[in-house]
């Protein structure tokens, strides 16, 4: 039988098929990539949002930012300290829907969590790095390194022993030897670590929907902010590194209203925040932990490595580094995990799920 | 009467084998895209591969500069990844990124031994009421013929004034009062930002609220007539180059 569509339409017919083909292919190919996961993602952006509430956020920093001083201590280096309050003020809102249980009620706050060194109580099950009376004024709880401020496992035991119940915090580490393809080069490694970071704010590892903000050591170790949120091209659930275009932390050391900064991933990754008399001023990420002014070189003396316990560093047992050559930071881990201990992951690498796990010990 | 099909008198000599080749052609095509699409939607199922390279977002943006007026400098800004990220939403990220203020040059402070001045643009950004809600920074390559937008600086509580500092006039009276110099006949005041000591502030050593830290917190540089150099912070104190709290130049 003869069709009635002439050639003309035939081949209109086959172009609109071979056209909507492709169409369905870009989506797909789209959807399969997680450009699609986040409800606001559309075409006009350079990066969706994962990360926390503004609100939230302003209401957990607002009565505690920024560092305190005063007459008897002089300056101080509460910057860790203050990142654990706030992320306790956060979990607050959470816990309790509203933002009047808050634990912290005001700037002087910062110097009941400094103080909490100053006990036998409060060491460390791994005991102490010195003694009481030559501790650092802006300890906080549970040291295990000669830090002139406070060390990222501090950080974690304070927002563990402040937050409501059920609130779990553990000191994560990227470390290139640590995870499955061990990159050698610094981009990579730094794509990684931050890939791994962002996870942390965009998924609870209780399952709950809340993205509380993450306490990260940055310029090598020196000085602690607020990671909210980050900003990036694909779902770092599920790309290994992702394509991650901004960082938003929140700086410490400025009020509140002040203290949000929005960087571009280069000036995360390679180029610092301020890069006048070279870019470790205010090196962000493109330091180590523990390293001064180049990649590698170790030689943050306010940052040493842990003194006590079973992650000080040995080399004779092939474990010369610990926080150092990698970054680190604190989240939220499960009730299963140990905020004593410290951790890698999760991430998603060549199809395999890596979930958060627990660091050997020598 | 009627009219006889147009395309009867169009049509060629041998009008079965011109369709037929239009139509194995037209599936031809088809064919292709749908094998295509296929292939498409498999890479991109795939897993990621073994020593997975960073993204493009590694790369330092350079957005070329037509000129330094505003308009270039604003239209250059906004060409940026940093400003085009998605600000819906109640996410604690800048909010409404859409009305760039007049840029403002905010120079490194030129110091002997100290390495990269990196001069700068700021723009703030306006709220529906015109108060700044955020600053964006915008680093200058050497040449001054290309801009990267490093950071966005942001205020939840909008500024009325930024930035905040006395005008340029109250500075130069400042100066005059309290160091007792007049400004250097034929110069302006200008915006400038300096190495900051990071190191010390963050060690606990020293306490510096005055401002200059950054493009987005500058102060003012006075010439003298006493051939020094005096600065006014935005605390509205006046400061000499050696009261200024500079990292430790390498």
């Amino acid at each position: 039988m003869r069709s009635s569509v002439n050639a003309p339409m035939r081949f209109a017919l086959a172009l609109t098929i071979a056209i909507g083909a492709i169409a369905v292919s870009f989506f797909l190919a789209a959807l399969l990539h997680g450009s699609f996961i986040a409800p606001h993602a559309h075409a006009c952006c350079t990066g969706n949002f994962y990360g926390g509430n503004t609100t939230y956020v302003n209401n957990a920093t607002q009565v505690i930012y920024p560092e305190w001083q005063n007459s008897s201590q002089g300056p101080t280096c509460n910057c860790g300290v203050e990142t654990a309050m706030a992320i306790t003020n956060y979990a607050d809102q959470v816990y309790y829907g509203n933002n009047t249980h808050n634990k912290f009620t005001k700037q002087s706050d910062q110097n009941t969590v400094d103080s909490g060194n100053q006990t036998t109580t409060a060491e460390s099950q791994w005991g102490t790095p010195m003694t009481t009376s030559t501790m650092s004024k802006c300890g906080g709880l549970a040291n295990i390194s000669k830090d002139t401020g406070t060390d990222p496992r501090t950080i974690a035991y304070d927002a563990y022993t402040y937050t409501p119940p059920g609130y779990y915090f553990g000191n994560v580490i990227y470390r290139a030897d640590l995870v499955a393809d061990h990159p050698t080069a610094y981009a990579t490694q730094v794509a990684e670590a931050t890939t791994m970071l962002a996870q942390a704010l965009e998924t609870s590892p209780t399952g709950n929907t809340d993205a509380l903000s993450v306490s990260v050591a940055i310029n090598g170790g020196l000085h602690s902010v607020l990671v909210t949120g980050i900003f990036a091209n694909n779902d770092p659930a599920a790309n290994w590194p992702a394509d991650i275009t901004g960082i938003v932390y929140r700086d410490p050391q400025y009020a509140f209203n002040s203290s949000k900064f929005t960087v571009d991933y280069s000036s995360w990754a390679q180029y610092g925040l301020n890069p006048y008399g070279g870019s470790y001023h205010y090196s962000l990420w493109s330091l180590y932990y523990g390293d001064s002014t180049t990649v590698g070189d170790g030689l943050n003396t306010s940052d040493p490595e842990p003194l006590v316990g079973p992650y000080t560093p040995n080399t004779s047992q092939g474990h010369p580094y610990h926080w150092y050559h990698g970054w680190n930071w604190v989240q939220r881990i499960t009730p299963t995990n140990n905020p004593d201990l410290a951790y890698v992951g999760p991430y998603k690498y060549s199809g395999i799920t890596y979930p958060l796990t627990q660091l050997t010990t020598p | 009467m009627r009219t006889p099909p147009r395309h009867t008198r169009r049509r060629p000599q041998h009008p079965q084998f011109g369709s037929r080749l239009i139509n194995v052609g037209a599936w031809v095509v088809s064919g292709l895209a749908i094998l295509a699409a296929i292939v498409c939607i498999g890479v991109a199922a795939a897993p990621s591969t073994a020593h997975a390279q960073p993204q493009a977002t590694t790369q330092i943006q350079w957005i070329p500069l037509t000129s330094t007026s505003a308009a270039d400098v604003q239209a250059a800004v906004r060409k940026s990844r940093l400003l085009g990220v998605d600000t819906r939403g109640a996410g604690d990220h800048p909010h409404d990124l859409a009305r760039l203020g007049i840029p403002i040059a905010i120079t490194a402070l030129p110091l002997t031994g100290y390495t990269a001045p990196v001069d700068s643009f700021a723009l703030p950004v306006l709220d529906a009421k015109g108060s700044v809600s955020d600053v964006v920074v915008a680093w200058l390559n050497p040449d001054h013929t290309a801009l990267f937008v490093g950071y966005i600086r942001s205020f939840d509580v909008s500024l009325t004034r930024w930035p905040s500092l006395p005008d340029a006039g109250s500075a130069s009276a400042t100066v005059k009062s309290k160091h007792g110099i007049n400004p250097k006949p034929g110069t302006q005041p200008q915006l400038v930002y300096f190495p900051f000591n990071f190191t010390d502030q963050w060690r606990g050593k020293i306490h510096w609220t005055a401002g200059g830290i950054g493009p987005d917190d500058p102060i003012w540089r006075i010439a003298g007539t006493d051939g020094q150099d005096h600065f006014v912070g935005n605390d509205g104190q006046a400061f000499h180059l050696s009261e200024l709290p500079l990292a430790a130049h390498h």
